[in-house]
């Protein structure tokens, strides 16, 4: 070390601080400063605390915010508002594993219909159930560990359960309307399956006003299962779940779900937040 | 200071099935940190929970910041003014306790990203936490869990802080911290806490309310708490099997409280011996009296 | 508010910010900012440049830190960031002017001996062989040598082309090189 003996002094750090030292000394003194706490510390009151305040608050902002996520900055770039991209970003279900459980799925089906023309029923039977677990996982207590408190915030309910639903819903049903243009056979009857999935979906939440949510997927699912195994033992027909009568029923439960809802818009909030 | 009456609950009913958690609960609560003390079951976290809007109370009459919570425009206004620490407040475990705040805050309605983000740093500060701040939640101490929770609560400044068993998990040197917190917290707002601890009622409380089976036993200050047990607590170089309870205070040295024999040596009560003058020996609470306490 | 009279040397707190720690850049950022302002404002004149320049710098810090060898000074670590910050901001926006030689005629009678004996003690003669230069030479020098900037940098940082900084700093070394031989 060089810089024992020669030290910065007030008047010099004064001086140099405020441009009044020729460029040589100037050079001087910058070649000690980055060995020389001590002197550094000399120029502490150099710079308003207020203007370095501001400095760090910019800092801070950009150093400690959280990472947006590829679908947070899609959403924003689609022209969402940034606190709902937020809350639809940490949706529960799309961290989790269910949206690789649902590409899984969907891949077996496929498959299943690839090698063998009874997949397709299986096809048809599966992709409308996966929306359904998806919203289940969306919302009430069991999906978010802060319920509690988010249940004492101003943020609408309603809101919160209507943009989670509907990033949940075109998340499955995106992947599903894929591998249905790749089923062997008739484009429309491959797509049939997007009748009952909404059917389901809203019908779940529907019931998710009386029973607890994953209760009503449950309860829906189920619905949906026996109706199809039994058609499809009855009638020998594979393709049973995209005949008329099954799509007239589906249209028919997505009416009565979405009459429901809307009846209890006014209080669907608390409704949900009751169940909990 | 003017005062105002903050919450006001008259005869709150809240049952579950044929128990009955509040069973005619009065309470008026103004500016200022009132405790409600209470051993497990008495019927506090209902309260709370009513009072911070998740629940809604089967009868009686409920005032909070002057609105009817019963009303979705009174609840909206509430929870605009209110902070709340639920009992086992959780977070996602995945999120960092920044994300986990700042979800709370936009839940809040704190829209402007960079006015939230400042906020959550604030109270993370407050509590803190500013080290940890991009630290996931599974990877938290419970203290520093109980800390986040209490972080969110703060949020806003708001009018009417609920907290539910604060100071569970903090060691006694964030216990300190906490009570300063709430202290400063108290000053033109309204703080309503439960606690188990009777220390914490001492330090920060203006109000006390002792919690038995669903009823307001005692409401009042500290000082007019302790006065009930004036002249019933007593120490003795030998238990006495008369008193109420007693416990051990060194080497032949019994803390007694109760009706105590003629020419016993009285001591100052505190708030740990009122408070089991109320709701009876059975319901201790602090841990540091649990020990060697006898009912009689 | 960090405690700033933490004890952590600054590579240890650099350890901790590679670790994640903001607490632990903020109090960096406390003991650092000061002069890393004053430095930069006599290579921008313009402070809205600096303050940039100084949020850039942590930010860099920030992501970078785990990039620190542990050898040498964290304050030249620091600084050879905060260097290339500002020939960012240059390209971002060109400098209006490069202000380090405003009082070099005026002050020159001023300072003599005792100025140049710390770049005495720690570089040889170089302060008064780098006195002797003519300002442009020596700007070029020190933006290049002290700086520790690559041509194109210093370029940038001077608002010159490449090929002017090339050339004076070749004359520069043949100069330097005569005076210190």
């Amino acid at each position: 070390m060089t810089n024992t003996e020669w030290h910065l002094d007030t008047e010099l750090a004064g001086r140099y601080t405020h441009g009044r030292v020729t460029s040589v000394l100037a050079t001087s003194i910058e070649q000690h400063l980055l060995r020389c706490e001590v002197c550094r510390r000399l120029l502490q009151a150099a710079v308003q605390t207020d203007r370095l305040d501001r400095v760090w608050a910019e800092i801070i902002e950009r150093v400690e915010t959280p990472k947006r996520s590829l679908l947070e900055r899609l959403l924003r770039h689609v022209g969402v508002d940034e606190a709902t991209a937020r809350l639809v970003a940490v949706t529960p279900s799309l961290k989790g594993s269910w949206l690789t459980g649902t590409t899984v799925v969907l891949v077996l089906a496929l498959l299943a219909a690839q090698t063998n023309p009874q997949g397709v029923s299986v096809f048809l039977l599966m992709a409308p159930v996966l929306p359904v677990a998806g919203v289940a996982l969306a919302f009430g207590p069991a999906a978010d560990p802060a319920h509690e408190i988010v249940a004492s915030t101003p943020h609408s309910a309603v809101h919160l359960l209507a943009v989670r639903t509907a990033v949940v819903v075109s998340s499955c049903l995106l992947p599903a309307a894929v591998a249905s243009a790749f089923l062997p056979g008739d484009f429309w009857v491959a797509m049939a399956w997007l009748g009952p999935a909404l059917a389901l979906t809203v019908g779940t939440l529907a019931l998710s006003t009386r029973v607890a949510p994953h209760v009503a997927a449950i309860a829906m699912t189920v619905l949906w299962m026996t109706v199809v195994v039994r058609g499809l033992v009855r009638n020998h027909d594979p393709l049973f779940a995209a005949t008329l009568s099954v799509q007239l029923a589906a249209i028919a439960v997505l009416a009565i779900s979405a009459a429901v809802l809307l009846i209890q818009r006014r209080d669907l909030g608390e409704l949900l937040r009751r169940v909990s | 200071m003017t005062s105002h009456t903050t919450v006001r609950a008259e005869g709150i009913v809240k049952a579950y099935g044929r128990q009955r958690a509040l069973d005619g609960f009065d309470l008026a609560a103004t500016t200022g940190v009132t405790g409600l003390l209470g051993p497990n079951g008495a019927g506090k976290t209902t309260l709370l929970r009513i009072l911070a809007t998740v629940l809604a109370a089967d009868e009686g009459s409920l005032r909070i910041l002057e609105q009817d919570p019963l009303e979705p425009e009174g609840r909206r206004h509430i929870r605009r003014r209110l902070g709340y620490l639920p009992q086992d407040a959780g977070f996602h475990r995945g999120f960092t306790a920044f994300e986990a705040v700042d979800y709370v805050a936009v839940l809040k309605e704190h829209t402007k990203a960079r006015a939230r983000h400042d906020e959550v740093r604030r109270v993370l500060d407050l509590v803190g936490l500013s080290g940890v701040a991009g630290k996931k939640v599974r990877a938290l101490s419970g203290g520093m869990r109980q800390r986040l929770g209490l972080a969110q609560a703060l949020l806003g400044r708001p009018q009417l802080l609920v907290l539910d068993e604060p100071t569970v998990g903090l060691d006694p040197e964030q216990r300190m911290r906490f009570r300063d917190l709430v202290s400063e917290a108290g000053h033109g707002r309204t703080v309503i806490l439960s606690t188990h601890q009777t220390e914490d009622v001492a330090a920060v409380c203006s109000q006390v309310v002792v919690v038995n089976r669903g009823r307001a036993l005692f409401t009042g200050g500290v000082d007019e708490l302790v006065k009930l047990a004036e002249g019933r607590v007593w120490v003795d170089s030998d238990r006495d099997p008369r008193a109420l309870a007693g416990w051990r205070l060194g080497a032949h040295r019994y803390h007694h409280i109760g009706d105590p024999p003629a020419g016993a040596e009285l001591v100052e009560p505190g708030v740990e011996d009122a408070y089991l003058l109320l709701v009876g020996p059975q319901a201790a609470t602090s841990d540091g009296a649990d020990q060697e306490r006898d009912a009689a | 508010m960090p405690d700033m009279d933490d004890f952590r040397t600054d590579g240890e707190l650099l350890a901790a910010v590679a670790d994640g720690s903001a607490a632990a850049l903020e109090v960096l950022y406390r003991r650092h900012a000061s002069w890393l302002v004053v430095r930069l404002g006599r290579r921008c004149a313009d402070p809205t440049v600096v303050d940039e320049v100084l949020q850039d710098t942590f930010v860099s810090v920030w992501k970078g830190a785990g990039n620190y060898t542990g050898q040498g000074d964290v304050a030249a670590w620091v600084w050879a960031i905060a260097i290339r910050r500002l020939v960012d901001a240059f390209r971002r926006r060109p400098p209006v002017s490069y202000p380090l030689d405003e009082f070099t005629s005026e002050l020159n009678t001023l300072e003599s001996a005792e100025d140049r004996v710390l770049l005495g003690i720690e570089h040889g003669d170089l302060a008064g062989a780098l006195e002797r230069l003519s300002p442009e030479l020596r700007t070029v020098v020190q933006a290049t040598v002290l700086d520790g900037l690559t041509t194109r940098e210093a370029a940038r940082l001077l608002g010159l082309p490449a090929g002017t900084v090339k050339t004076r700093m070749m004359r520069a070394r043949r100069a330097l090189r005569k005076e210190l031989a």
